[in-house]
């Protein structure tokens, strides 16, 4: 998980100040747009060999959320 | 009406239409590839069942590899009316998280090979005086600039620029040289957007066009047009936007 938030937080073109956890509205992050989320896709892909699609991280809310979807 | 063409990507989307279309009109057409299994289970296959087959022919070539265009191979091709570039990859992803294999590919595919093409057909004197050559480019580095398509965009307006001065370059030979720069066209090469963003996304982002998605065959028409020399000799150098609406807004 905490490899996860770290790879996460590196998609940002500015690290968010705000304290990042299981817990966090990833949405609700400051800087979270289109692109970041188009880069997490292919985050997920590269690092974890994993597909999601944009209607996966839709229906995800938290940042635990995410990870769910990935350890699955 | 074009005699023998020279088709690159033509065993799927708009070059497998384009194929369909040509040979179905007495067109003789040199179809350029790398995978024979591919091509013989889609354009030739389609020949074979409508008794076309004696008009479509096989090339090897790898345009993955800069080392994939044989001479050997080119010299199987006539002197043609044609040449269409239809071959193509989208690569989306953020440049910064975008493997460099895959950014070199990308250039190799969609705007080195073909250049490189390009330039066998001219030395080896493979299009005839007063012949075509059209690219399909893309709204996508001419146009507009997608996020996440840096590579591709680059790729396809290295294509556009390639045009302007090629067609002025062959216009002694009354070559003519154009390119056709489409939006979304539904063909396999749009199932990984599909995949990237969810149907919803891609539903919404439908909704941008005024005139819905394109089809292959909403291009056919147009090289068609471009190709026939009796009725678009004055037309060289340009990039002709078909998009159903979409860089209106």
């Amino acid at each position: 998980m905490e490899n996860f938030i770290s790879n996460l937080l590196e998609l940002f073109d500015e690290k968010p100040s705000i304290k990042v956890d299981r817990n966090t509205v990833f949405k609700e992050m400051p800087g979270w747009d289109s692109l970041v989320a188009l880069s997490l896709i292919v985050m997920v892909s590269n690092n974890y060999g994993k597909s999601i699609d944009g209607e996966a991280v839709r229906n995800c809310i938290t940042i635990g959320d995410l990870f769910g979807v990935i350890d699955a | 009406m074009p005699e023998t063409v020279v088709i690159t990507g033509a065993t799927s989307g708009i070059g497998l239409a384009l194929a369909k279309n040509l040979i179905s009109r007495g067109t003789r057409v040199y179809v350029v590839g790398r995978n024979f299994e591919k091509f013989s289970s889609t354009i030739y296959e389609w020949c074979i069942t409508h008794d076309f087959a004696d008009l479509c022919k096989w090339v090897y070539c790898d345009f993955s590899n800069l080392s994939g265009i044989s001479e050997e191979e080119l010299k199987k091709i006539p002197q043609v009316d044609g040449f269409v570039n239809c071959i193509g990859v989208l690569p989306i992803s953020p440049l910064k998280l975008q493997k460099a294999d895959d950014i070199i590919n990308s250039v190799n595919i969609n705007l080195v090979s073909p250049i490189l093409f390009t330039r066998e057909l001219l030395r080896l004197n493979r299009i005839v005086k007063g012949g075509a050559i059209v690219y399909i480019s893309s709204i996508n580095g001419t146009k507009i600039g997608s996020k996440a398509h840096a590579v591709y965009s680059a790729t396809k307006g290295g294509i556009s620029g390639f045009v302007m001065s090629l067609a002025n370059e062959l216009s002694t030979l009354g070559v003519r040289v154009n390119a056709i720069s489409p939006g979304t066209v539904d063909t396999p090469m749009l199932e990984q957007t599909k995949a990237l963003i969810g149907e919803k996304s891609f539903s919404n982002y439908l909704g941008q066009y005024p005139l819905g998605l394109g089809s292959p065959d909403s291009l056919v028409s147009l090289i068609h047009f471009l190709l026939d020399g009796g009725v678009s000799s004055w037309i060289t150098g340009q990039n002709f936007v078909v998009d159903g609406g979409y860089t209106l807004n």
